[in-house]
């Protein structure tokens, strides 16, 4: 990762999915523009510090993919705190969960997200979904300056 | 021990109040109850003592009087008898002959005697007879008393009443000159010739022997004591006899009955008496009782009376205690009714936050469910794959075949959850009821099934549906499932149709999704609803067998029904009746 900026925060705490999503990024060489972190507290140290010095020096990820179901402080939680805070309210956030529960989806709306997607069981749609999404947000989608 | 008094202090508290507080208005009834019943009776005791006493004064006055009148008649009834006797006598013309002519003959004299003999004989009780001359002088005495023939009588009651009456007289007490002497009283009455002449008086004495025997018997047989005297007051017989001379009694009783007057009299304390005036012989009668006496059946009613109040006040002090306990009983029924509900309710609440807690575990099992069940199936899916695509040259036919196996069985698995999360969802997704257009449920579910699969193509033909109230998403979601599975199983024959109809009836909606497809042999038609059971082979018809329980489960939460007909090759027909709208909106 030496000198690529970090585009994307993939927060996720299960390696294999872990894997799996950094395998889909990389059918677009994306995989190496990725932070993996393993739960919501690391997810908001890196994001919110408590010290403003520690923040990202080469800027916010593009996009953060965040799963719901996390150690210690959950998806949700970490969705709040990144809409709420002036300083990441612009980052698209993307839930990337296993969740179909229609609760988690209108709350995590409800709190900002920019995407809900359900992580399909079945590989080649999860491929497909993850690398889309990557493209998407990398390369289509436009955010403030 | 401090904390067993303080508990034994708290129930006794609760106790108490509760006694004051519920038990206020039972008491106020007893009470009421107790002393209106005790006054009733009371009263009842004390008229009863009272009228009861009246009435046997009454009884015994009354008593009294007919013993007065009674005897009175019958004494004056047989003094008046043997005075007609008398009088028959008297009027013998021999007789009357014989003392018109003056001295006596020898003759003559032995005839009075035998008159005189014969008219003794023939008046029950004469103590002796006799004649006297018109200036009452003695012609004859019988019983033969010679002393006394010539001697003058004229001083006596019995000539002067005599000589004053055409009839006879019945005399009062006197001494008779005959020995022995015995207290007597007479009758006699006038000898007269055929011109009017008073040529004589006949009389006859009796001793007072056969009135006090009638006295006497009287007391004996009837209890009253009588008191009997003659025209002047003086006593002829009295209670117990004992008569040595001539006594006037000195009683207003006796005095008003002389004057002709009958009556009661309760003036002294200790006797009541009545009084009656002796028909013809002009005495007097008074019936007397010693008050006592008279009224010892008074005190035996007024004793019965109070006996009878006493057992009445005990039963009623019975019934008054038996009333303040069932009541007192029913009351603390009560509060333990009061008590218990208060308890169910307590029962009901801890049960329903119990549910909440079981409905929240079971909806994070669920979520757990969806969440963590996926993850490692996506993880075994995804590696498999991996292999498959990337390492499939070092892998043979067979290695392949295998993994083939396991990606299957990962999807069906991967399906499985998701079928089991959706019917979890029907079960714990609220109701949210509003009126739902059928028509248009049915419309949009149709299109969108041909849009998923445009190759289908089946001939559907739609009634005219009634609108319900219910979800909308869940009706949505039944009728997905009827249509879907109408078209899986119709799919395979020549010119697949589906019927889609409603009826109303009565209070439901009946709605009916008819198939020509494969049917079903109704030998499982119980099976046909149940969670995954399944009527076909998965190679032959996919799905896991959700889809009609998931329909069955959201029909019951709206309150409606399912069931199904078909034939093995005859085509399937679901239906479903809903509870209609309510027509008085």
């Amino acid at each position: 990762m030496n000198g690529t900026p970090i585009e994307i925060l993939l927060v996720e705490d299960n390696p294999d999915d872990v894997e799996l999503t950094l395998r889909a990024l990389n059918t677009h060489k994306l995989a190496n523009r990725v932070k993996v972190v393993g739960d919501g507290v690391e997810a908001l140290a890196y994001l919110l510090p408590e010290d403003p010095a520690q923040a990202p020096t080469d800027g916010f990820p593009k996009v953060v993919l965040l799963d719901l179901k996390l150690p210690r402080v959950d998806g949700l939680e970490v969705l709040r705190r990144l809409k709420s805070s002036p300083a990441t309210r612009e980052i698209p956030v993307v839930v990337l969960t296993s969740s179909r529960e229609e609760s988690d989806m209108v709350r995590s709306y409800d709190l900002g997200a920019n995407s809900y997607i359900v992580k399909p069981v079945d590989f080649e749609q999860f491929m497909r979904a993850v690398s889309e999404l990557g493209l998407y947000w990398l390369l289509l989608n436009e955010v403030p300056r | 021990m401090s904390a067993t008094a303080e508990q034994a202090g708290g129930r006794l508290r609760r106790l108490l109040s509760v006694d004051r507080l519920l038990n206020l208005g039972h008491r106020r009834l007893v009470a009421v109850y107790a002393v209106s019943s005790f006054a009733i009776l009371v009263a009842l005791t004390a008229s009863a003592l009272t009228f009861g006493g009246a009435a046997v004064r009454d009884q015994v006055d009354r008593g009294l009087r007919s013993s007065a009148n009674a005897s009175a008649s019958y004494l004056g009834l047989s003094l008046k008898a043997r005075a007609d006797v008398l009088v028959a006598f008297a009027g013998r013309p021999t007789f009357v002959t014989i003392l018109a002519s003056g001295p006596l003959s020898p003759p003559s004299r032995t005839w009075v005697a035998d008159f005189l003999a014969s008219l003794q004989h023939s008046i029950d009780g004469a103590y002796n007879t006799w004649v006297t001359t018109a200036d009452g002088t003695v012609v004859d005495v019988w019983p033969s008393q010679p002393a006394l023939v010539g001697q003058d009588f004229s001083y006596r009651d019995w000539f002067k009443g005599a000589m004053a009456t055409d009839a006879a007289y019945q005399s009062s007490a006197y001494v008779s000159a005959s020995p022995p002497n015995p207290l007597v009283v007479a009758q006699s009455t006038r000898v007269t010739d055929p011109t009017g002449k008073v040529v004589g008086i006949v009389g006859v004495g009796f001793d007072l022997q056969s009135l006090q025997q009638y006295v006497d018997a009287y007391q004996a047989s009837v209890g009253v004591r009588l008191l009997v005297t003659g025209r002047d007051g003086t006593i002829v017989a009295q209670p117990g006899g004992g008569i040595t001379g001539l006594v006037k009694a000195i009683d207003p009783d006796v005095a008003a009955a002389l004057a002709g007057q009958s009556g009661g009299d309760d003036r002294t304390a200790d006797t009541m008496a009545a009084y009656a005036p002796v028909p013809w012989a002009n005495g007097a009668v008074v019936a007397q009782l010693p008050t006592a006496e008279a009224l010892a059946g008074l005190g035996v009613m007024q004793r019965a009376v109070l006996v009878t109040a006493g057992v009445l006040a005990l039963l009623n002090l019975g019934v008054v205690l038996l009333l303040y306990a069932s009541l007192r009983r029913r009351t603390v029924a009560e509060a333990a009714v009061v008590a218990a509900n208060a308890g169910l309710e307590q029962r009901v609440s801890d049960r329903t936050a119990a549910l909440v807690v079981s409905n929240r575990e079971l909806e994070a099992f669920s979520y757990s469910v969806s969440h963590d069940l996926r993850a490692p199936l996506r993880s075994i899916d995804a590696f498999s794959q991996i292999l498959l695509n990337e390492y499939a040259a070092p892998l043979d036919a067979e290695g392949r075949r295998v993994l083939g196996v396991v990606l299957r069985n990962v999807k069906q698995m991967g399906v499985l959850i998701d079928d089991l999360l959706a019917f979890s969802r029907v079960t714990r997704k609220e109701l949210d009821r509003r009126p739902v257009d059928m028509n248009r449920l049915v419309q949009a579910t149709v299109e969108e099934m041909r849009a998923a699969e445009p190759t289908c193509d089946i001939a559907c033909d739609i009634g005219d549906l009634c609108t319900v109230p219910g979800d909308p998403a869940l009706l949505r979601q039944v009728w997905t499932n009827l249509l879907g599975n109408a078209a899986k199983f119709s799919r395979a024959v020549a010119q697949p149709r589906v019927e889609v109809r409603c009826e109303r009836v009565d209070d439901e909606c009946r709605y009916t999704v008819r198939d020509n497809g494969v049917g079903f042999d109704p030998v499982y038609i119980d099976k046909l609803f149940k969670p995954f059971s399944r009527l076909h082979p998965t190679a032959e018809f996919e799905g896991t067998g959700i889809g009609l329980a998931i329909v069955a489960r959201i029909v019951g939460r709206h309150g409606g029904r399912v069931w199904a007909e078909g034939t093995p090759g005859g085509g399937a027909l679901f239906g479903f009746a809903l509870p209609a709208e309510r027509e008085t909106a």
